[in-house]
């Protein structure tokens, strides 16, 4: 006996085949599409959840598709995918939706789209950015062209989604996708398109950036069903089952007199959504047991409450469906579980079936009205009306405390392994950058794995916050930092969206002090700064600097010395954004704003305080770790590295303590960069090694590239180019695959100096080394014009300068030797020159140390260059600019400031100064002959006394010290026993006058151990 | 009428409505087509709309669904739309999914109340004298069934032991499963499921039909607490309880299945409420403030029944 089979089968919920209703705005959109028009039009339908929008699309789309005068899409574009956000998602998306020979019209884009990505491959990101113009450029163009010939139709749904924020809050600047932005603003060179976009009320907003002077608005509401249509539903419902050869339902359905289809559609509301479930109901309710009041006619709800309690008995009469249901209950209730859409996959693991069986069941579920398919990806969703009947009805009961954990834990672990797997894919997808350098990866393959890793962390914050909203803030925040460290700002946005949401949820009211545990100020505060730090990531600093004023004005309390944590992270941004500018006001500013908070905070952090919450003491290490971060890298572009590599030991002590990987990973290579820059390689690169495998670990290749560099940094430190130039091209690999341009910048910067560096130290012939160095200057040229344009890094910008500026040196130093006619060594010295005084006045006072560079290698340029007073110039220009208390003080044969406090990079620069001094000295003496060049040998020799002394207060292993000890070994060694002494002589002499004594000290100088070394030594004869 | 699976739905339904016309002295000639003696047979109800016709079937639930089609198509049907006619059926849940609105919507049903103790006592002592003494046992049992109380009032006078009544009267009461396999498969569900009070989940069910069947709780895997939901909730012996947010297992089977198990397998008995206790301790620790005192409170009545005795 089986009476109920057709409680299992939900018939009566199968979406209609035709639309029923709407039959004005059909006719109103044939007659739009009818006519042409030299404007785009926007057909704008906005209704509630539920009221039948894309229903109302499809049908749409049905006829347009009929219509022979126009160009029809093949689906409709949906906005609920992110990829769709972006410009070039959005643009893909259309191309894709269109007629195949309408598709195929589009020759230009097609072939600018192939010349974007091949530049993407080839890393050619200087001109990536035009060519991204051309390809969008050449979309509109044959769009334009297209509907010059036909009118012609998109249709785009859940426009909602385009919103990011709610505006919830003066401090939450509303946001768009971009990709919205862009096509309404292209809609002026659009005309004869019709744009019928179909979303929530909310989503009427999105038309502000339509401008209606140029494009056509008719804005629709989706009405509920009047009671005509709700009959005519009834038709359809019962045309539907009888399709589906459910003949039962079809029949009971048929026997419902008028009364009761009358009584429907009033307890509905007119809602399809309801009025579907109360078919459904309807046709399977056991004898006796329909209500009542669904036999006849209810009086018109005349309040609010009465229409609540109609749809609080359709959605009662539903879940008793739906527990009836079985099988297909079951399916629809893991589904409702996971409103993120569920697979084959998951829905396996949800139900702990067979893939097999999974599958069957989603086959199943595909027929019901209320269920949505994703084509992209096979995801299934529930109407969003049936995910709050579930949450009412059935997931907020304290009974399913244990199913709901047991769910949350199903999903998570899915979405886990579905990043271990992304990751996994990304790991072998930059395996062959990583282990071979190639930089031939597939980048749209790798574009999609980025984008759905970006979708799978969005959506892990969706789950986590509402499995437990602690540590759901928590990791949102990590996530969050993770966007923008690595400049992915699309995530950040989704992250953000995440957030609001779910904030919406718990506190509709916006009146919670406490947002499930999250003090609402936290929130406030955190999500007041997304833009702040969007700006950031994407290289806007000034606009950073500006979001925070305004910010500062706009929202006081963030900024009262109740909220330290509060105004710390906002001024810990600004002090960011100001360090990467790098002037010198900007600097002193980010000084005094990062030590101020660090002093505010310090106290309070690690104080056992009762009344502080798990999020607050969190936030505040984690607020105090990025200060001391921020002021570590503040000071290392100062060239205080021993106060830079301190600042670094606290933040990452810090960051243990609030398992901020990321920061963690990224503070670990900052301290192992300074570190190595004090000559403490062996230390440097354990601590830069460690950061890496932390970054390879978390999947975050494009700061694994920054260690990888930072490691190319290290080995150029240490003198082994060749390592330092593998690294640097394997995170260059990296950065171009990601587009990631700052670290492009940074590691072209890494390159050129490893390879320039490369060429001077090898025994390679002269062409080969101009090579290298014609390499090197292209390297650092491309350094520069990134940091000098979008990336404005005014530090970056002049390293870069210094090593154009270096290679071209160099150049006309092998140039003077080995002349060519094919070099112009005049247009190459003024190239060098040019490039090194733009240095040095980028660099200024602030960035001294590189200011002095700049200027020592100006001197060296006029050294090699036969410049003579252009050394002269450059050198009294540098040695002008080194404050006096970094000289050596002749009553101690030391600097008088002291080594914690010093910039000490400033003393190899000193250094160098002097030894291009005694160099220009030395070969006076080759070219001259006694006495005269007597004279010239003491000079020559006490300046390159003084010039090593001076390096060797920095390190006395510097990479530079060791290079300039082998360029005076190749002078030395050519001195007979008679010149050697009379070194010694000189040597013993300056050691007296700059207080080296050399019988208390008994080492002596620098010069005088060098010689000892070298077997030079011809003091003892 | 009877039910009777035995010969086909058409044939039964043809003997019915010549029977039907017979008692109704409506035109019922040998050799009429179907429809012709329906139509009589209205015609007859219709001609004498002085009178009400009433007709009893009883046992609806047990007949098969394509005999009640017929029956509906044949004789119930035209006959429901008259103002004259009155149909009383029995049955249990689940009912025939009649198509007619007169048959399903338009529809009284009386759920048949349970008896008040007093009624039962008399009922007891008129039927079964000589189980005075067992009454206070009996109705405690029978919760308000009086078929029921009547067959622990017989067999418990017969002097039969308690254990051995209670086994037998939950066979009887589950007997309503044909095939033996799922009703061992009820039974033992029974078993697992009557020490938890309503409210529970598939997670409950697929812990305590492990500590039933004597396996880990991973080993008896939720797609088989799945199956067992729907076994009993065939049979209306599972039901959603609103209120409590959860299933909720017949009174009566969760009574007898209780007394049955805490007397005759003792150790069951405690395993599974000690189950119960430290599955719902654990979740009240793990399942979030909202559940948490739910589950304490939970665990904590386990945890008594655990320690009780008998």
């Amino acid at each position: 006996m089986e009476q109920n089979s057709n409680f299992a089968d939900f018939t009566g919920a199968y979406s209609t085949p035709h639309l029923v209703g709407r039959t004005e705005l059909l006719e109103e959109f044939d007659a739009l599409i009818q006519r042409d028009s030299e404007r785009s039009d926007v057909f704008f339908l906005s209704g509630q959840g539920g009221i039948g929008k894309t229903r109302v699309l499809k049908a749409l789309l049905s006829r347009a598709q009929d219509n022979s005068n126009v160009l029809a899409p093949q689906e409709i574009v949906d906005l609920y995918h992110i990829q769709n956000h972006t410009i070039d998602g959005f643009i893909d998306a259309i191309w894709h939706v269109l007629p195949s020979n309408a598709a195929q019209e589009f020759r230009k884009y097609q072939r600018e789209r192939r010349n974007y990505e091949r530049m993407r491959m080839a890393g050619e990101i200087r001109g990536l950015a035009k060519q991204h113009e051309r390809v969008s450029s050449a979309f509109l163009e044959e769009l334009a062209a297209l509907a010059k010939k036909h009118r012609l139709v998109i249709l785009l749904d859940t426009a909602e989604k385009l919103l990011y924020t709610t505006s919830r809050s003066p401090a939450i600047p509303e946001e768009m996708a971009e990709s919205w932005r862009w096509i309404a603003e292209k809609m002026t060179d659009l005309p004869n398109v019709v744009w019928v976009v179909a979303g929530r009320p909310q989503s009427t907003h999105i038309l502000t950036v339509v401008d209606e002077a140029q494009a056509n608005v008719s804005k629709r509401e989706i009405a509920p069903f009047s009671q005509e249509e709700s009959l005519a539903y009834f038709e359809a419902a019962i045309a539907a089952t009888k399709a589906a050869e459910d003949e039962g339902v079809a029949s009971r359905l048929a026997a419902l007199d008028v009364e009761m289809r009358r009584a429907a559609h009033r307890y509905s509301g007119g809602l399809p959504i309801y009025l579907s479930l109360l078919i459904d109901y309807l046709s399977v309710a056991e004898p006796g047991t329909i209500p009542d009041d669904l036999k006849e006619l209810p009086k018109e709800p005349s309040q609010d409450q009465a229409a609540g309690q109609l749809q609080q008995k359709i959605e009662e009469l539903f879940v008793t469906r739906l527990i009836k249901g079985r099988g297909l209950g079951d399916t629809i209730q893991a589904l409702g579980r996971a409103p993120k859409g569920v697979d084959v996959r998951l829905l396996s693991a949800l139900l702990d079936v067979s893939l097999d069986e999974a599958q069957r069941r989603l086959d199943e579920v595909k027929k019901l009205s209320f269920v949505k398919v994703r084509p992209s990806d096979q995801r299934f969703f529930l109407h969003d009306v049936m995910y709050e009947i579930l949450e009412r009805h059935v997931f907020s009961q304290p009974a399913d405390g244990i199913p709901a954990k047991k769910a949350g834990k199903t999903i998570l672990d899915y979405y886990t392994n579905a990043l271990t797997q992304v990751q996994s894919e990304l790991g072998e997808i930059f395996r062959p950058v990583l282990e071979k350098g190639a930089t031939d990866i597939d980048l749209t393959f790798l574009g999609q794995r980025v984008i759905e890793r970006q979708a799978l962390l969005a959506e892990t914050v969706y789950y986590r916050l509402r499995q437990n909203p602690v540590r759901g803030y928590l990791r949102y925040y990590r996530y969050m930092r993770e966007a923008i460290l690595s400049g992915q700002v699309l995530l950040d946005l989704l992250l953000q969206t995440e957030l609001i949401t779910f904030w919406s949820e718990r506190d509709p009211d916006e009146t919670a002090d406490e947002i499930a545990g999250i003090p609402r100020s936290i929130l406030e505060s955190t999500l007041a700064l997304r833009p702040i730090t969007r700006d950031w990531a994407q290289g806007a600093y000034s606009n950073a600097i500006e979001g925070i004023e305004k910010t500062r004005q706009r929202r006081k309390e963030f900024f009262s010395p109740e909220r330290k944590g509060t105004k710390a992270i906002f001024e810990a941004w600004e002090a960011y954004a100001r360090i990467l500018i790098g002037d010198a006001d900007n600097l002193t500013r980010a000084d005094t704003l990062l030590t101020e908070n660090i002093n505010g905070l310090q106290p309070d952090v690690g104080v056992d305080n009762a009344t502080t919450d798990e999020v607050r003491e969190w936030r505040m290490k984690a607020v105090l770790a990025f200060c001391y971060r921020i002021r570590g890298y503040l000071y290392r572009v100062r060239g205080d590295l021993q106060s830079a590599v301190e600042d670094y030991r606290h933040a990452t002590r810090l960051w243990r303590d609030t398992n901020f990987l990321i920061h963690q990973a990224r503070t670990l290579n900052d301290m192992g960069f300074a570190m190595s820059e004090l000559g403490d390689w062996f230390d440097a690169r354990s601590l830069v090694d460690d950061a890496l495998a932390i970054l390879k670990g978390l999947g975050q290749f494009a700061l694994a590239g920054l260690s990888i560099n930072t490691l190319a940094m290290i080995e150029i430190r240490q003198g082994n180019y060749l390592d330092a130039q593998t690294h640097a091209r394997q995170a260059l690999s990296l950065f171009r695959a990601l587009q990631f341009e700052r670290g492009v910048g940074l590691a072209l910067i890494a390159l050129a100096e490893a390879t320039r560096r490369y060429a001077g130290a090898s025994s390679l012939g002269p062409e080969q080394k101009i090579l290298y160095l014609r390499q090197a200057r292209d390297f650092a040229q491309e350094a520069a014009a990134i940091f000098g344009g979008h990336e404005q890094e005014n530090a970056r910008r002049v390293e870069a300068l210094i090593e154009v500026g270096c290679a071209c040196r160099d150049w006309v130093n092998i140039r003077r030797q080995w002349p060519n006619p094919q070099d112009n060594v005049t247009r190459l010295k003024d190239e060098s020159a040019t490039a090194l005084q733009e240095a040095a006045r980028l660099a200024g006072d602030i960035i001294l140390y590189r200011k002095v560079d700049a200027l020592v290698n100006l001197a060296w340029l006029g050294y090699f260059a036969g410049d003579d007073s252009l050394m002269e110039q450059a050198g009294m220009e540098a040695e002008q600019a080194i404050p006096i208390e970094y000289r050596i003080d002749k009553n101690t044969g030391k600097p008088t400031i002291s080594m914690s406090e010093a910039q000490r990079l400033l003393w190899p620069q000193m250094g160098k100064l002097f030894t291009v001094r005694g160099f220009h000295q030395f070969d006076q003496f080759e070219n001259n002959k006694d006495p005269v060049r007597w004279d010239f040998l003491h000079r020559a020799i006490k300046e390159m006394c003084i010039g090593l002394e001076y390096s060797s207060f920095y390190s006395p292993n510097y990479q530079g010290i060791n290079q300039a000890k082998n360029q005076i070994y190749q002078r030395m060694k050519k001195l007979n026993p008679e010149e050697l002494t009379k070194v010694a002589n000189v040597v013993s002499v300056t050691e007296a006058e700059i207080g080296l004594n050399s019988d208390s000290q008994q080492e002596g100088s620098e010069m005088r151990r060098f010689l000892m070394r070298r077997a030079l030594w011809y003091g003892d004869q | 009428m009877n039910s009777a699976a035995e010969t086909e739905p058409t044939a039964i339904v043809d003997r019915l409505v010549r029977w039907t016309a017979q008692r109704l002295d409506a035109l019922n000639p040998e050799d009429a087509y179907d429809w012709e003696r329906t139509q009589w047979i209205v015609d007859k109800v219709r001609q004498q709309q002085q009178k009400v016709f009433v007709f009893i079937l009883d046992s609806i639930s047990e007949t098969q669904k394509e005999l009640t089609e017929t029956l509906e198509k044949r004789l119930l049907r035209p006959l429901t739309s008259l103002p004259n006619t009155i149909f009383v059926m029995t049955g249990r849940p689940p009912l025939p999914m009649w198509v007619s609105p007169d048959l399903r919507v338009n529809v009284a049903l009386i759920d048949l109340e349970q008896f008040p103790n007093e009624k039962l006592k008399l009922l007891i002592a008129k039927q079964v004298p000589n189980a005075e003494q067992l009454i206070d046992q009996v109705i405690r049992l029978s919760n308000g069934n009086p078929g029921l109380a009547r067959r622990l009032a017989e067999r418990l006078a017969d002097e039969q032991g308690l254990e051995s009544v209670l086994n037998e009267v939950l066979d009887d009461v589950l007997s309503m499963y044909g095939n033996p396999k799922d009703k061992q498969n009820a039974r033992r569900a029974a078993e697992a499921l009557c020490v938890l009070q309503p409210g529970f989940r598939e997670e409950e069910i697929q812990l305590l039909m492990a500590t039933r069947i004597g396996v880990q709780e991973d080993e008896y895997a939720i797609r088989n607490a799945r199956e067992i939901r729907d076994l009993l909730m065939d049979k209306r012996l599972l039901s959603w309880d609103k209120e409590a947010g959860g299933y909720r297992l017949d009174d009566t089977v969760r009574i007898l299945s209780a007394e049955y198990l805490s007397r005759c397998n003792r150790s069951l008995w405690i395993s599974l409420h000690k189950s119960a206790a430290e599955y719902y301790e654990k979740s009240a620790i793990e399942c979030g403030e909202q559940a948490a005192e739910f589950y304490r409170r939970r665990a904590e009545h386990h945890r008594t029944a655990a320690q009780e005795k008998t």
